[in-house]
């Protein structure tokens, strides 16, 4: 409803509301209705952006236990020490969440993988 | 008897040849001088007295150095330094690059393992880019360590796999699965080479020491997982891509007719840093630590996922498990 | 002191001959010469050059090591009975076979001097100042028991030649035991060389227990038809008596072999393709090909063709008997044994990968080159050697000590001492 508002949908025209759409959402649903530096947890808290995996572990518990133990995401720094890894929407747009296929790197020349002959 | 005079064949005198005739002692020696001087002149153009440059001389010293060295896996401490500090100077001398050769040990209670997750797995191929790129892998030959598998869903048949793929992925109906050496805990290879030139380390990399091989290749017909490639010719990386940090077990320069393998980025890891191809993947589909460590992600994932190996039963006991979201 | 003589005199024996023998000799050399400057391009540019790949990394060089393995194994054959059974008929053609193993043993280890990729890098395997991964690697058993089996083929003929030579008639007490070792030595040269394979269980196409007997049994087949095209030729080309009756219990082994060979084949056929498992993917690729992939398929069945055809053709009695038809059966059961241990063996094993893939190989114009000049050096081997044994056997060489040593055996003959010189008077004031 808020996007019907014509000022409202022109200032968020870049985002597409996939995730929204499959889901039944709407911006309310996720996100602090005063205050767009805060999400909305459904126990009423609020968090910050930066602990949006709180907010995303509502729907997506499984992932984000993997998430947690270390089978799903990304982890940035070595495998030794303190572990660092990457939030929720630093992999995912969450308006847009899947990755988008690609053309991948060159496929392996099976063939001719030996040296130059001559 | 005259003793002065020297032999002389039976015959008559037209029929002697330069020489049959009567050498007398002076002459003799001007012709040994002068044979010693011109097989001098053909021998020095291409010894080590002839006017060469210094820095050929000491290449070529350094290599003889090298070439009689001895197995790496029973060198000394010292030895090893020797010998790392040749390699860097002959990477200098030849291409005129600065590289830096690590020779650090495994780390003790460090046993590497990796799973790959073959639901996360798009088929992208940022593994094999990074790979190349990281283990200055021979550009010519196109060698690559890691083989990305595009497999029909249902089906977990390498027999039936693709991995020329060259479309917009992932592909509808399939799923991808990638290979590399998978570090064996029973390495099958490790048991043929002739002359011990592979070996596995204390953390669990089986690893090559590329000055040791002869290049029989029957390591290569050991491997059930294809994860050995041979330098067919001599590789070729240019200056520019050129990886400098290195390590002497892993992706320093490799030489024509020697067998050579991932070594899940022996030089990054000892340091505690991934692999390149974990670090590379965008979907987060490899995941890579400490087996000993029971807090380690790669334990997480063998504890709380549905985990499979390849060719479980040929009992090598791969350290790399494949497992779905 | 017989030792200077008896090297002259094989030198001699192996330089000197009619027009023919200096043409073949010749021929050999050419071939070598072509064979050498394909082994420079090669160790110039790397194995690159050969027709293998990182798949399949095994070609035309191991393949013809294996057949090559089998058939130094099988001139023992003729061993045993001779020395050990005491069979007359053998006795004298004991020598010609030994010189065949030695030369498909000096083949042999040619073979695998150009397949590996750091020639340089040989000395790796010499137990002490380099590593000789001993007992785990099946490669260190067979460089073992090979150059142990090359060092048995050279000592105990030596030893028997240079008797005859210096008119010592060799003892048997003092060989005998080595002529045991060596007939067990040959059993085990090729098993080991099948083990190499067989152990491998990366590779179902040579991951059975079939393997070890096949290759014994194709070896004991192309082994002995060998020996008895050289004995022919022998027969025919110089005075050397040899008795019909070992052509006959030779072509009888051959015949025999060459059944068991067929039966194995058989049953690798059955256990391969009644169920279509993974097990038999690289048998489906070798007999009937895999997709458009099938470039195997006319070259392994034109060698059981021809095999079933000389097995046939020795099984009949009157025409095993026959020398002409003998000649051709062994000449035609050679060259399909060939094709089916060296192409038919070892290239399949590779074809498709361990992960699925399939590349298949065709050996280049060097891998042939390389091949041809190996050959050319085993035949120009066996000719030397042949040529050195036979006068020594017919008794028209012996050394020119002979008389004089059966006079004072163990003092030097008086004749060679130099003539003392005469001691100038010394004068003195």
């Amino acid at each position: 409803m808020a996007l019907a508002d014509e000022r409202v949908a022109d200032a968020h025209q870049n985002i597409k509301p996939v995730h929204p759409a499959q889901t039944g959402a709407v911006c309310s649903t996720c996100h602090a209705a005063d205050n767009v530096e805060f999400l909305a947890l459904k126990s009423g808290d609020r968090v910050t952006l930066d602990h949006a995996y709180r907010l995303c572990a509502q729907c997506h518990f499984s992932q984000a236990e993997a998430w947690a133990g270390g089978a799903h995401g990304k982890r940035l720094d070595g495998w030794q020490g303190r572990r660092v890894v990457m939030g929720c929407a630093d992999c995912h747009d969450p308006h847009k969440p899947a990755l988008e296929p690609r053309i991948p790197f060159r496929a392996p020349q099976i063939e001719r993988i030996r040296g130059h002959d001559q | 008897m005259n003793p002065d005079r020297t032999l002389e064949p039976r015959g008559d005198a037209d029929e002697r040849t330069m020489l049959q005739k009567r050498v007398d002692r002076r002459r003799a020696l001007s012709i040994l001088i002068g044979g010693m001087a011109v097989g001098m002149q053909a021998v020095t153009a291409c010894s080590p007295l002839s006017p060469v440059s210094d820095e050929e001389r000491e290449t070529r010293l350094l290599a003889w150095r090298e070439y009689i060295k001895g197995n790496y896996r029973f060198m000394s401490e010292e030895e090893r330094a020797e010998t790392i500090a040749r390699l860097e100077r002959l990477a200098k001398l030849k291409r005129g690059v600065d590289v830096t050769i690590q020779s650090t040990g495994a780390q003790p209670g460090v046993m590497f393992g990796y799973a790959f997750n073959i639901s996360k797995c798009q088929g992208f191929r940022n593994c094999v880019q990074a790979c190349i790129n990281e283990n200055n892998l021979d550009r010519r030959a196109g060698t690559q360590y890691i083989r990305i598998f595009e497999m029909e869903d249902g089906v977990v048949d390498l027999d039936e796999a693709d991995a020329t793929f060259q479309h917009e992925v992932p592909a509808e109906g399939h799923f991808y699965m990638g290979t590399q050496c998978f570090q064996c805990a029973d390495p099958p290879c490790v048991k043929v080479c002739p002359v011990g030139a592979t070996w596995q380390e204390p953390d669990g990399i089986t690893v090559i020491d590329y000055d040791w091989c002869i290049g029989c290749r029957y390591c290569m017909a050991a491997c059930p997982y294809w994860a050995r490639r041979f330098n067919w010719s001599a590789p070729e990386v240019p200056a520019e891509e050129l990886n400098p940090n290195q390590h002497y077990l892993g992706n320093r320069a490799r030489k024509v007719g020697v067998v050579e393998k991932c070594t899940f980025c022996i030089h990054r890891t000892r340091q505690g840093r991934l692999p390149a191809c974990a670090e590379a993947c965008p979907t987060g589909a490899r995941v890579f630590g400490n087996l000993l460590d029971p807090n380690s992600e790669i334990r997480w994932v063998l504890a709380n996922k549905r985990v499979f190996r390849l060719k479980e039963e040929l009992k090598t006991e791969p350290r790399f498990w494949y497992f779905t979201d | 002191m017989h030792l200077k003589p008896f090297a002259v005199s094989a030198l001699r024996s192996a330089t000197s001959g009619g027009r023919r023998y200096h043409l073949w000799m010749g021929s050999l050399t050419l071939i070598m010469l072509v064979g050498a400057y394909a082994y420079s391009r090669q160790l110039r540019y790397g194995l690159g050059v050969t027709g293998m790949s990182d798949h399949v990394s095994w070609g035309l060089y191991i393949s013809n090591f294996t057949f090559l393995v089998g058939m130094a194994a099988a001139a023992m054959m003729l061993v045993l009975p001779a020395y050990i059974l005491h069979d007359v008929d053998f006795s004298r053609a004991v020598l010609m076979a030994e010189a065949v193993a030695v030369a498909a043993l000096v083949m042999a280890l040619a073979f695998v001097v150009v397949d590996i990729g750091n020639p340089l890098g040989g000395w790796h395997l010499i137990p002490g100042i380099g590593y000789l991964n001993w007992p785990r690697s099946l490669l260190a058993w067979d460089v073992l028991v090979l150059n142990g089996y090359l060092a048995l083929n050279l000592a105990i003929p030596f030893y028997i030649l240079y008797g005859r030579f210096r008119g010592r008639p060799p003892e048997k007490r003092k060989y005998l035991v080595w002529m045991y070792l060596a007939v067990m030595w040959a059993v085990s040269i090729h098993l080991v060389t099948a083990f190499l394979l067989a152990g491998l269980p990366a590779r179902p196409f040579w991951n059975t227990a079939l393997l070890g007997p096949r290759f014994l049994a194709s070896a004991f087949t192309a082994g002995p038809a060998f020996v008895i095209l050289l004995l022919a030729l022998i027969k025919r080309e110089t005075k050397y008596e040899i008795a019909d009756g070992a052509f006959s219990k030779l072509a009888l082994i051959t015949t025999v072999a060459a059944q068991i060979n067929l039966v194995m084949l058989g049953s690798e056929l059955f256990y391969k393709f009644y169920s279509p498992t993974h097990h038999g993917i690289n048998a489906r690729y070798l007999f009937v090909g895999l997709g458009e992939h099938h470039a195997l398929v006319p070259w392994i069945w034109t060698a059981i063709g021809l095999n079933v055809l000389a097995t046939i053709t020795l099984m009949i009695h009157p025409l095993r008997e026959n020398p002409r038809w003998l000649m051709a059966a062994c000449a035609v059961l050679f060259v399909g044994i060939w094709i089916e241990k060296g192409l038919g063996l070892v290239i399949p094993g590779f074809i498709p990968s361990p992960l699925g893939e399939i590349v298949e190989y065709a050996p280049s114009a060097v891998e042939l080159g390389v091949t041809a000049g190996v050959w050319a050096l085993g035949m120009f081997v066996l000719t030397i050697l042949v040529r050195v044994a036979l006068p020594i056997e017919l008794g028209e060489v012996r050394s020119p000590y002979l008389d004089e040593e059966r006079v004072t055996p163990i003092v030097r003959p008086r004749s060679r001492r130099p003539a003392p010189r005469p001691v100038r008077p010394v004068r003195t004031r």
